[in-house]
């Protein structure tokens, strides 16, 4: 095995073939329904009759805890890479990120503040 | 040689692709015993073999074996409106991530094959001339090669790759995307909503596991999984170091999971089942059979970045060395391979009684609101990850300058925390095997447990209930 | 404690960004930051100069941060026009965004942050840094031009400019990738110096898609497309910062990619550089966006199609820079300076005509204001001329360096063609003054009623103040972006 990658890659073939293989099987052994009733095909929707279609709009909250987490996933791809090597950056290194952190905390105390993060 | 490598990688993935799975399969029996034992009923008992007319139950352990069955011939129902390529696509996806995620994790340390020879020499002891420094074989996970006594170094890891965790982020993100797209192609608003609360809760939490990892690397000084294993091996476990991140990332990896307590994504009394509320058959299969992979991978992660991984205390790759600071009380030279096997099981034992931790939480603790998961985790969790981490890198200056003495005085605490693991692993173990002899009182009636303690305490009291 | 000082216009901007956020955010009342962030900006802007004054070559540490930031006095000089930008155009919203009842404080960190960004982005020296400043200022801007959230006018204009906006940074960062796959290099002296020397097909197309990203964000046609729209939908103070600050910027980053990353002697020829491909571009977006502009029935549209056109002459002086880098540089410097005042002041007289529940857009808007609000009738007359460039004013000048440094360079068509252009411009401008003086409004018809505003008032009060001093003493401004665009080449 020259390149760990190519162990990835073969978990990788592994994993779906076993994905494949389950859903495959399950084709094959499955029972098949002998009516097909309208009340099956229907979305479930607790017994009540749909209405209108399930891709509908949803709240926005949901793209600003998105935003939010890119912030500060971000914030992690750079504390990363840091984190490994800071001992060797010394203070310098230690105050660089607390800047840095500081910065992005000014931002979620500003999402706080401004309930970007509260569910009502 | 490299068809030996091969093999041993071929080896390597069924090891880990055959533990998870029979482990999933194990915890949903375990989920269900746990659950019975702390709700004060029978637990699993339908299934049953007959062989020559006796019926065999083994408490409950042919249940995952029956649903395993069931999903398979099970009717593969697709609603009409659902997109056909993503509704099959998104539990493989659910699946394949918690698989390939385990190719970096360590299961144990590297073991020096001898290379010249078709068999391993297990049973030589390459101790020095003074019994410190063995031949062929190093601290620090590296084999000694020279010309002459070549050996080649079996890591005991699928993939040792040198990004290391940052693989495991990339991979245990992926997680998302399966969820989100199983609830947006099912063509049900259940589903929707069930993904839009999956994706949102695991972007929530995600950034917490990556920063309370940030404090972890701080002190390992490295991203490398098994190297990180090796710190804790040679120094002091995880959770005695970053105890703070420890409960950070477990709380993460658990919402991560989707299990009760974070089960919102799934909540039956609100979601019905979330974004797999129109699955059925395999597929359904798939995703609940996901759902306990990833407890087994958390589990391995955390194992291996906070509990010591492989590490047993005061095993060192060469032997059992009992040692603090410089005093040395016990020192006995083990080949390295037993030690490694050694290592190998105490991963897995350590695995399976987080895995038991995690199934235990599970069954004690009241699911969140939405609110409130939002709210612990971007107004606690991630402020106190990032604190940690600043913590963190004050005092490793602080320790850098005071010099000797105090990183001596570090260097015993650690061996410290070796003695109280050993101590702690010892009673527990005992404790267990004591139990197992103990005699076991089977009550025909079975009293639960709130009405036994009710009782000792004097009765249950009868007052009107508050409407 | 000298970098700092190198730094500090960035610094205060960064931190005055930062306490108005926080402000924002923590009290109680609404708005009411027009004052801070004017302030922060013209405390910026301040900075800048006395740094100026200083002397930047004083501070030797300032050169540790090359090639990510080139603190130099061109981005000094940017560093005050974007703040003079940024500062009119929080000004002009402290009174707009009150009167037009969509006052949020949001509006003036927006505005703050962007502009950082466009200061981050004028002293780049590298293009990580490069797409970090356009970055910053692109979503500032992006987000005031939807700020008006009821107003589906806005959600167009903003979804487009933010699209666009989107893939010109896509197109531009793909060229610096495409230039880094040929040289080696992410910072611009070090593309420079390959691209000097070994010219490959790759470094030409990384090239051209490098200019063709900049040229989305300065606007020139044909990849104007989003500017009608975004300036017609955002808040007009929005649209003032967007003509000014983000076009400045752009600008800025056009002058160092062309001065430093291909500025050497085989790029800047006539026969196998980029100044036939930026002539082209200055030709088309004169003449088109003119062109347009006259037909316009909106008075604001038409000051979004006068600031494409606008762009046009600017980038007549950049095609200049092939010859004498150092005059048509300082040209093209001088002729931001004017546009951004005579821009700056034009929307502002806009805002001025409009008040609560009606904006004045179209030209009908205006008539008869010369009778009914004299004072705002004079003082958009004034820059209305000089983004005519009639003489008295900034504009006059403007145009007069760059066309100079046209003929100088030996591009007398263009320079003609400039000035064809600048006589067809005067039309829809001077449209404008027969409507404010000649024409009544029509009996009955509704008329925007000029509003009172402290703020507004004072944007006007600076701008014009600025318009008439370049436009009568032109010769200190003049040695100003001499010496900026001298050590910008360097």
């Amino acid at each position: 095995m020259q390149s760990p990658w190519l162990s990835v890659l073969s978990f990788l073939v592994v994993s779906t073939l076993v994905g494949l293989g389950m859903i495959g099987a399950g084709r094959v052994l499955r029972v098949r329904a002998r009516h097909d009733s309208p009340l099956k095909v229907r979305p479930y929707e607790c017994g009540e009759e749909p209405t209108g279609p399930a891709w509908m709009q949803f709240h926005p909250r949901y793209y600003l805890v998105a935003l939010v987490f890119v912030l500060f996933d971000v914030e992690a791809v750079f504390l990363l890479p840091w984190g490994v090597v800071q001992r060797e950056l010394g203070p310098a290194g230690v105050g660089a990120a607390l800047v840095f952190v500081a910065v992005l905390m000014l931002g979620w105390l500003y999402a706080v503040r401004k309930e970007a993060l509260k569910w009502q | 040689m490299t068809a030996t490598l091969l093999l041993a990688t071929i080896v390597k993935i069924l090891i880990m692709v055959m533990f998870v799975l029979n482990l999933a399969a194990i915890l949903t029996w375990a989920d269900r015993r746990q659950s019975s034992m702390i709700q004060d009923r029978v637990g699993p008992n339908r299934a049953v073999i007959k062989i020559f007319g006796k019926e065999l139950r083994l408490a409950g352990l042919l249940h995952p074996l029956a649903d395993g069955l069931k999903f398979f011939t099970k009717e593969d129902f697709m609603p009409p409106n659902a997109d056909r390529l993503l509704f099959t696509l998104a539990p493989i996806m659910a699946m394949g991530m918690v698989f390939t995620l385990v190719a970096t994790i360590p299961f144990g340390d590297t073991i020096c094959l001898h290379q010249f020879r078709l068999f391993p020499d297990f049973w030589h002891v390459h101790t020095g001339p003074h019994g410190e420094l063995l031949d062929g074989v190093e601290r620090w996970g590296t084999c000694a090669a020279d010309s002459r006594n070549g050996y080649a170094p079996l890591e005991l890891v699928v993939a040792p790759l040198g990004v290391g965790i940052l693989y495991v982020f990339a991979m245990s993100g992926q997680g998302i995307i399966g969820a989100a797209i199983a609830g947006w192609s099912s063509d049900n608003k259940f589903s929707l909503m069930g993904a839009l609360r999956a994706a949102s809760q695991m972007v929530s939490y995600e950034v917490t596991l990556g920063m309370s990892l940030v404090g972890a690397m701080m002190i390992y000084g490295t991203v490398r999984l098994d190297d990180m294993v090796r710190w804790q091996q040679e120094h002091a476990w995880g959770i005695f170091v970053q105890p703070l991140a420890f409960f950070l990332f477990f709380a993460a990896a658990v919402a991560e999971n989707k299990r009760i307590p974070f089960d919102l994504p799934e909540a039956e009394s609100e979601l019905v089942s979330g974004y797999f509320t129109e699955y059925a058959g395999m597929k359904f299969g798939m995703f609940y059979f996901a759902e306990y992979a990833e407890v087994v991978t958390g589990s391995m992660l955390l194992v291996t970045i906070f509990l010591g991984g492989w590490a047993l205390p005061f095993f060192h790759r060469d032997g059992l060395l009992v040692q603090f600071g410089d005093t040395t009380l016990l020192r006995v030279a083990i080949p390295h391979v037993f030690v490694t096997l050694l290592g190998v099981l105490a991963f897995f034992g350590k695995v399976i009684v987080v895995c038991w931790i995690q199934v235990f939480v599970r069954w004690s603790l009241p699911r969140f609101r939405y609110d409130q998961l939002m709210k612990l985790g971007w107004r606690l969790l991630l402020p106190a990850s990032l604190a940690n981490i600043l913590v963190t890198g004050v005092v490793w200056l602080a320790v850098d300058k005071a010099g000797s003495a105090a990183s001596d005085g570090l260097r015993i605490a650690a061996d410290v925390t070796q003695a109280v693991v050993a101590m702690a692993m010892t009673y527990l173990i005992g404790r267990g095997v004591v139990g197992m002899f103990g005699t076991v009182t089977h009550e025909r009636n079975i009293i639960g447990t709130s009405a036994g303690i009710a009782a000792r305490r004097g009765g249950t009291k009868t007052e009107p209930m508050q409407a | 404690m000298n970098i700092a000082l190198a730094l500090s216009p960035l610094l205060v901007v960064a931190l005055g960004a930062l306490l108005l956020m926080l402000a924002e955010a923590f009290s109680p009342r609404q708005g009411g930051l027009a004052l801070g962030a004017a302030t922060v900006l013209f405390v910026g802007a301040a900075v800048a100069g006395g740094v100026w004054m200083y002397g930047i070559e004083r501070l030797p540490e300032a050169a540790s941060l090359a090639p990510w930031l080139l603190l130099d006095r061109f981005g000094l000089f940017f560093d005050m026009l974007l703040c003079l930008g940024g500062g009119l155009a929080a000004l002009l919203a402290g009174g707009y965004l009150v009167e037009h009842g969509i006052e949020r404080g949001e509006f003036y960190v927006l505005i703050l942050f962007a502009t950082l960004g466009a200061m981050i982005l004028a002293s780049s020296g590298d293009a990580v840094t490069l797409f970090l400043g356009l970055e910053t200022m692109s979503l500032g801007a992006y987000a005031m031009t939807a700020f008006r959230r009821a107003s589906p006018r806005a959600a167009e204009g903003a979804l487009k400019y933010f699209l666009l906006g989107s893939f010109a940074a896509a197109i531009l960062i793909y060229g610096f990738a495409l230039l880094y796959g040929a040289t080696g290099h992410t910072d611009l002296a070090g593309i420079g110096a390959t691209a000097a020397t070994a010219r490959t097909p790759l470094l030409v197309v990384g090239a051209v898609l490098v200019i063709v990203g900049v040229a989305f964000k300065v606007s020139a046609v044909p990849f104007h497309a989003w500017t009608p729209d975004a300036y017609e939908g955002a808040p007009t103070p929005a649209t003032t910062f967007m003509a000014v600050a983000v076009k400045a910027g752009a600008f800025a980053l056009l002058l160092r990619v062309l001065l430093i990353a291909l500025g050497d002697a085989s790029w800047t020829s006539w026969a196998a550089g980029w100044p036939p491909v930026v002539a082209t571009l200055a030709v088309l977006t004169m003449t088109v966006a003119n062109l347009i502009a006259g037909r316009q029935e909106s008075v604001k549209r038409m000051l979004a199609y006068s600031s494409i056109a606008h762009a046009g002459y600017a980038l007549v002086g950049v095609t200049a820079l092939m010859r004498d880098p150092t005059q048509a540089g300082a040209s093209v410097l001088f002729y931001l300076l004017s546009y951004t005042v005579s821009t700056a002041g034009a929307f502002g007289a806009l805002i001025l005509c409009g008040s609560h529940g009606r904006e004045a857009v179209s030209y009908e808007d205006l008539s008869g204001l010369g009778r009914r609000h004299p004072a705002a009738a004079l003082a958009f007359s004034l820059f209305l001329l000089s983004l005519a460039g009639i003489p008295p004013t900034a504009g006059f000048f403007g145009k007069w360096f760059v066309f100079k440094a046209a003929i100088d360079g030996g591009l007398y068509w263009l320079a003609i063609l400039g000035f064809v252009n600048s006589v067809i411009g005067a039309y829809y401008y001077l449209r404008v003054m027969v409507y404010m003086y000649m024409r009544e409004p029509a009996a009955g018809a509704p008329v925007a009623l000029p509003m009172r505003s402290g703020y507004v008032t004072a944007a006007l009060l600076v701008s014009a103040l600025f318009v008439l001093a370049l436009g009568l003493v032109p010769t200190r401004a003049i040695e100003v972006a001499v010496r900026a665009a001298t050590l910008g080449a360097g």
